[in-house]
C-alpha cells in the first residue's frame, strides 16, 4: 500500500530529470537509473497509447501493447545505438507490435494504411475550376483570428474527434507533426514514408481540419 | 503567376517555411493580389493551431507501474 502510494506520488511529481532530453535519459537508464526510466515512461506513454489506438482501436489491447513495448525497451536498450532517435525507435517497436496484433486478430486497420495508402477526401478536391480559380471560395467565419477559434472549447472537441477518426497515417502524421512537434524527418523514419508523401498527407490532414472548422464556424 | 489552386495546395509548405526565396516571392505576390487566398491561409493557420492544442488522455497509472515493475526485476 505504502509502496504503491510512493510510486504514485513519484509518477505525479516533476523532477529535474523532466527537463532532460531523451538521449540523456537513455544514457542514464543504461546505467540502471530507475528515476530516468520513470521520466521516459511518463513522457511517452500517453502518446504511445494514442498512436496505438489508431491501429488497434481497442483500449485494453492498446494498453497491453504499450506495456509490452516498455518491456522490450527495458531488455533491448543495451543494444540501442542512437542510430535513430529514441522516440522513433520506441514508436516503431510499438507499431510493429500493434500491426502484428491487428493482423492476427484480423480486426481494424491493415498495414497498408500505415503507408499512407488510404486517402482522405477533402473539400479542396472540388473547389476549383479547370483554370485553378476558386469555384467555391472558403466561407467567412464567424470568429476573427486563429487564436480566437482555438480558444473555443467546441473547436478543440471537434478537431480532436476529427483527427481521431482520420485514416491512421493521416491521424498520426498531423498529431506527431503539429501537436508533438516531431520533425518531418522523424515522422518519415517512424512511418516509413517518403518526404514528399509525408507532406501531402500532412497537408490533407490539415485541410480536413480546416473543413470541419469551416462547418463549425462558417457563416451560412 | 501561381493559381489559387496552387496556393491552396502549397499552403502547408509555405506555413512550414519550406519554400525557396523565389517560391515565397511568387506566393506572396499572389496573396497581395487575391481577395480569397489570404482568408484560406488564415484558416489553415487556425487548423494547425487547433491541432497543436488538442489534448490527449494521460496513460493510466497501471501502464506506468507495469513498466517500472519490469525495470526493477530486470535490474541485476
Amino acid at each position: 500500500m505504502v509502496a504503491a502510494l510512493s510510486l504514485e506520488l513519484r509518477l505525479m511529481s516533476a523532477t529535474p530529470l523532466d527537463g532532460l532530453p531523451d538521449d540523456e535519459l537513455v544514457g542514464r537508464v543504461k546505467d540502471k537509473d530507475e528515476a530516468s526510466f520513470a521520466v521516459l515512461v511518463r513522457r511517452h506513454s500517453s502518446k504511445m497509447l494514442w498512436v496505438v489506438n489508431r491501429i488497434v482501436r481497442n483500449k485494453a489491447t492498446a494498453e497491453e501493447l504499450v506495456q509490452d513495448t516498455w518491456l522490450v525497451v527495458v531488455e533491448g536498450l543495451g543494444s540501442f545505438e542512437n542510430r535513430s532517435s529514441f522516440k522513433t525507435w520506441l514508436f516503431r517497436i510499438l507499431t510493429n507490435k500493434a500491426i502484428t496484433r491487428a493482423q492476427r486478430e484480423a480486426r481494424s486497420v491493415p498495414e497498408s494504411s500505415l503507408r499512407g495508402v488510404d486517402d482522405l477526401p477533402v473539400s479542396l478536391d472540388t473547389r476549383f475550376d479547370p483554370n485553378g480559380n476558386w469555384l467555391i471560395p472558403p466561407s467567412a467565419w464567424g470568429v476573427d483570428t486563429p487564436e480566437e477559434i482555438v480558444s473555443r472549447d467546441e473547436t478543440l472537441a471537434v478537431v480532436s474527434k476529427t483527427i481521431g477518426e482520420m485514416p491512421s497515417t493521416h491521424s498520426m502524421v498531423i498529431m506527431l507533426r503539429d501537436k508533438e512537434g516531431w520533425t518531418s524527418e522523424e515522422v518519415c523514419e517512424f512511418l516509413n514514408l517518403s518526404e514528399a508523401n509525408q507532406r501531402v498527407i500532412l497537408h490533407r490532414a490539415r485541410a480536413k481540419v480546416r473543413d470541419v472548422l469551416e462547418k463549425l464556424w462558417g457563416k451560412v | 503567376m501561381m493559381t489559387c489552386k496552387e496556393v491552396a495546395e502549397r499552403s502547408s509548405d509555405y506555413l512550414d517555411g519550406r519554400f525557396s526565396m523565389w517560391e515565397r516571392v511568387h506566393f506572396r505576390m499572389h496573396l497581395m493580389m487575391c481577395k480569397v487566398c489570404p482568408k484560406f491561409l488564415e484558416q489553415m493557420k487556425a487548423a494547425i493551431l487547433a491541432a497543436r492544442n488538442i489534448t490527449i488522455d494521460p496513460a493510466p497509472a497501471s501502464v506506468e507501474k507495469a513498466a517500472l515493475d519490469h525495470f526493477r526485476k530486470w535490474k541485476p
